[in-house]
């Protein structure tokens, strides 16, 4: 029922071959039988639906979803996401819409939907706030306290809710600030999109591959806050995006860098950024 | 273990009251500002909430100043027991203390699809079947056990409901099932019957209006999209025909009725007081009593 009051396609699906569009669906006789006794202009009483919700999901993604639609001037490139497999898994499967509405963006990047050199990592970036965001919420907030004396080796440590670690393009931050400085100027008179002479989205600082910029994404006061990373912490901490034995970690290190690590480990687990990963972790 | 009926009883008897939510005062009514200029007309504040955006700085005025609340909650899908997880529930709870509210309610549908984030644009009912009745009744008898307070689910509206039993039917399962009250939203139960081609008092008389503690009021308008009549719930001021017969039908027969809210936030105050002033004709409340308990 979600799924057909989203998406106009399949609602023709189902009406058009019951068989095929409904095939794998937990649904008897009856079931199937009240579904199409509806009748098929009811679906469409509501034609807000589909943007209230991109609303939403547009406010996570506000730079992504800016740059893909100064790309393609289609408003129907986004709302292509409510027919999309993605958001039909995150109804049938109880995913989260946003992570799905993510995966929909970097699919795009993927197939070549959108090409704007700055997309891929500006979509990865956003999608990882958003995957803190949702690990914060399912974890709750982590708070370091007294650690013991010794940690064994033994132990297994992962990034505490509401962290991440990423690498991205060295240009992307400010890409990012670009067009936030372009939605604010039209945020003062949202109608003045319609002149001739409305701020423009600026040209975008160019890609360059060979320069990496390392974030570090933790829970702040008023939100997900990014911070720089230096590379050797990165790589450690990269390895603690799941949970991972101290001894294993260090064993994949030069020796050189595995004494390095150890005090990368020490200081991090003493700010809150990692944790002592219970056994489900 | 006490009955319903019994521990009704319990319950104050709040009058007429307003319906927000979150940051509502910036974009329409405020409601201390209107309990200060129409002190007679509303009695109580039904604070809209879910836990993303929590309590907001009008209903903590409201509240500071001792006057009666209700919790709505804006974010569970009581049909869906998976739902019903341990944040909700000690959140919630909090939430609803922090201004004493003197009952939880809300829709009894879906909220949102899928994991609870915000702005899933929908609240879609349950499915009319047995089944989710009873899933229903589980989820208020967990509340109701976890939180201490009373639980009243409410008929939710739509264009689109799916199951073999009227929506009376299924309110009334879930009351049996869980010995709960009820929240009757008369708006939503005539959008109900229109799309069932039903007058609007279809299946009144078999329903159990004792178990109704509260009722809601809100104005709709017809719409039809490519020729297909159906009434929008979109909370105007001016409820319509069916609305009022289904509340002047069931106000005299729901012997254990403690509160009407006005469901109007989005509006002008001065387009509802005509509405406000009929509600109270209806069902007044004792003006002394009121003043020595708040």
């Amino acid at each position: 029922m979600v799924r057909m009051l989203f998406d106009e396609e399949f609602v023709e699906e189902v009406y058009g071959a019951p068989d095929l569009a409904l095939a794998g669906l937990d649904l008897n006789e009856v079931e199937r039988s009240q579904l199409l006794g509806v009748d098929r202009r009811a679906w469409r009483h509501d034609a807000l639906r589909r943007r209230r919700t991109l609303r939403t999901l547009v406010e996570e993604f506000k730079v992504s979803t800016t740059i893909i639609l100064a790309e393609t001037r289609s408003l129907a490139s986004l709302e292509r996401f409510f027919s999309s497999r993605f958001f039909h898994a995150s109804v049938t499967e109880r995913g989260s819409m946003g992570l799905a509405f993510a995966e929909f963006l970097l699919d795009g990047c993927r197939s070549g939907a959108w090409n704007a050199p700055q997309i891929a990592d500006v979509v990865r970036l956003e999608a990882a706030i958003a995957g803190c965001r949702r690990a914060l919420v399912r974890e709750g907030n982590y708070e370091a306290g007294d650690l013991p004396v010794t940690i064994s080796a033994q132990a297994r440590v992962r990034l505490a809710p509401g962290y991440d670690v990423a690498s991205f393009q060295a240009n992307v931050i400010a890409a990012i600030q670009g067009v936030e400085q372009y939605l604010f100027e039209l945020s003062l008179m949202p109608a003045m999109a319609l002149c001739d002479d409305a701020p423009r989205l600026p040209p975008l600082p160019e890609v360059d591959e060979r320069k990496k910029v390392y974030l570090l994404f933790s829970p702040g006061e008023s939100g997900i806050s990014i911070t720089n990373l230096d590379k050797s912490d990165f790589l450690v901490l990269y390895e603690t995006k799941r949970a991972v034995e101290i001894r294993s970690l260090l064993s994949r290190l030069a020796p050189a860098r595995a004494t390095q690590a150890q005090d990368v480990l020490a200081e991090w687990l003493e700010n809150g950024a990692l944790m002592v990963a219970n056994e489900n972790s | 273990m006490t009955t319903f009926l019994q521990r009704i009883g319990r319950l104050p008897r709040l009058g007429v009251g307003l319906s927000g939510e979150f940051d509502i005062a910036a974009k329409g009514i405020d409601a201390c500002r209107m309990k200060e200029r129409y002190p007679d007309l509303i009695h109580f504040y039904e604070y809209g909430a879910d836990l993303e955006r929590g309590l907001d700085d009008g209903v903590r005025r409201w509240a500071a100043l001792g006057l009666p609340t209700t919790y709505h909650f804006l974010d569970i899908n009581l049909e869906e027991k998976l739902d019903l997880d341990r944040r909700w529930l000690t959140r919630s709870k909090e939430l609803a203390e922090e201004i004493n509210a003197s009952w939880l309610c809300g829709d009894a549908g879906r909220w949102h699809f899928g994991l609870r984030e915000r702005g899933h644009g929908m609240l879609m009912p349950p499915i009319l079947c047995r089944e989710s009745a009873l899933e229903t009744a589980e989820s208020i008898l967990q509340i109701e056990s976890e939180t201490g307070m009373f639980c009243l689910p409410e008929n939710p509206p739509s264009v689109i409901y799916l199951g073999d039993l009227h929506i009376l039917e299924y309110f009334a399962m879930v009351a049996e099932r869980a010995d709960c009250g009820l929240l009757l939203d008369c708006a939503h139960l005539a959008i109900f019957q229109q799309t069932r081609n039903l007058p609007p008092l279809a299946g009144l008389d078999n329903f159990p209006l004792d178990c109704v503690v509260e009722m809601h009021v809100a104005g709709g308008s017809y719409a039809e999209v490519d020729g297909y009549a159906y009434i929008e719930d979109n909370h105007s001021p001016e409820p319509l025909p069916a609305t009022w017969e289904i509340l002047e039908y069931a106000v005299p027969r729901a012997k254990n009725l403690k509160a009407i809210v006005f469901e109007c936030e989005r509006n002008a105050p001065e387009e509802t007081l005509e509405v406000f002033a009929r509600l109270n004709s209806i069902f007044p409340i004792e003006a002394d009593q009121y003043r020595s308990r708040y």
